[in-house]
């Protein structure tokens, strides 16, 4: 099992999928910072002052993060981070849930505008799977970084 | 297993933070730091006047009531499935969540008619927020009801639709 983990194309495939679905989501975002603001202000979590902050902000850690782990940089720093905030995700939207509350994701901008649900919350613990697998195994050979992980098991 | 290295991470977002604050400054789109509350002003004294206002003004039932005898134009901000259960008589509906599939329809409305929003209740901001984009587009006289679709059941004032009640 450990072997099927520890394989090289396998961390490849699963870094640039989830990778690939984090820099999807923020492009949009980043594009359209007032349309993520306003699906920030519909999860009415978050004290009005701190909305435009978060929605000019977060997009970008999750590009960044994202671009990270497509190239096989940092792997275990980003997959960190990405692993963090599918958390923070998961519990919106669970709470979004639980308070009834009928509102768009945002997860994709607006251009998605699938509306919350327990589908969404799968999803998201399915790439919080992927990306703590990432955070274990790190990146695997094929990366654009220069200095290798030294201590691999 | 190599350690995370917590500096990393914190490297890697304040260089994002840093990018998202660069972009939003050059980007056209760009918004402001913090967001300003809109605070809703409410119309007072007579509503015989048209309102030639740049901005939606709050009415409450009785003032909606009014207008309604008047014949103006009610809008539902509600969603499809809300609003064909049941809605206010005579009214449209224009769901602010989907408001782009529906500017040609709004666009039909001569921009100095006086528009009546309304929503769920005083929890629902579709109402505002689409008052907010009518003003934006130019309408002049526009109108938030805000106590909304409960108000007006309780008070028994004419509805229509598949579960009228």
């Amino acid at each position: 099992m450990k072997k099927i983990l520890n394989n090289n194309y396998l961390l490849f495939l699963v870094r640039f999928l989830v990778g690939f679905v984090f820099i999807y989501a923020a492009v949009e975002k980043i594009n359209d910072p007032g349309s993520f603001a306003f699906s920030i202000h519909n999860y009415k979590l978050l004290p009005l002052f701190t909305i435009n902050i978060t929605a000019i902000i977060l997009p970008w850690i999750e590009l960044t993060a994202g671009m990270l782990l497509v190239m096989g940089i940092s792997v275990k720093e980003s997959s960190f981070i990405i692993s963090i905030s599918l958390i923070i995700f998961i519990a919106a939207v669970s709470i979004s849930l639980l308070r009834g509350l009928n509102i768009n994701c945002g997860c994709f901008g607006t251009a998605g505008g699938t509306k919350i649900g327990l589908w969404k919350i799968l999803e998201n613990l399915f790439l919080l799977l992927l990306s703590v697998y990432l955070y274990f195994f790190g990146s695997g050979n094929f990366t654009l970084s220069c200095i290798k992980p030294k201590n691999i098991q | 297993m190599s350690k995370i290295n917590y500096k990393i991470v914190l490297f890697i977002l304040i260089i994002s933070a840093a990018l998202g604050l660069i972009f939003n400054l050059v980007n056209e789109r760009g918004i402001p730091l913090a967001a300003q509350e809109k605070t809703l002003k409410w119309k007072a004294g007579i509503l015989s006047l048209p309102l030639n206002s740049n901005e939606p003004y709050a009415i409450n039932l009785q003032q909606a009531k009014e207008l309604y005898e008047q014949n103006e134009i009610f809008i539902d901000a509600r969603e499809k499935e809300d609003f064909e259960s049941s809605h206010i008589k005579g009214a449209i509906n224009i769901p602010f969540d989907n408001i782009d599939e529906y500017i040609p329809d709004i666009n039909k409305i001569p921009k100095e008619n006086r528009i009546i929003t309304y929503c769920g209740g005083t929890e629902c901001d579709l109402s505002i927020l689409l008052g907010n984009k009518l003003s934006e587009m130019g309408y002049k006289n526009v109108y938030i009801f805000f106590g909304g679709w409960n108000k007006w059941i309780d008070a028994g004032l004419p509805v229509e639709g598949k579960n009228k009640k």
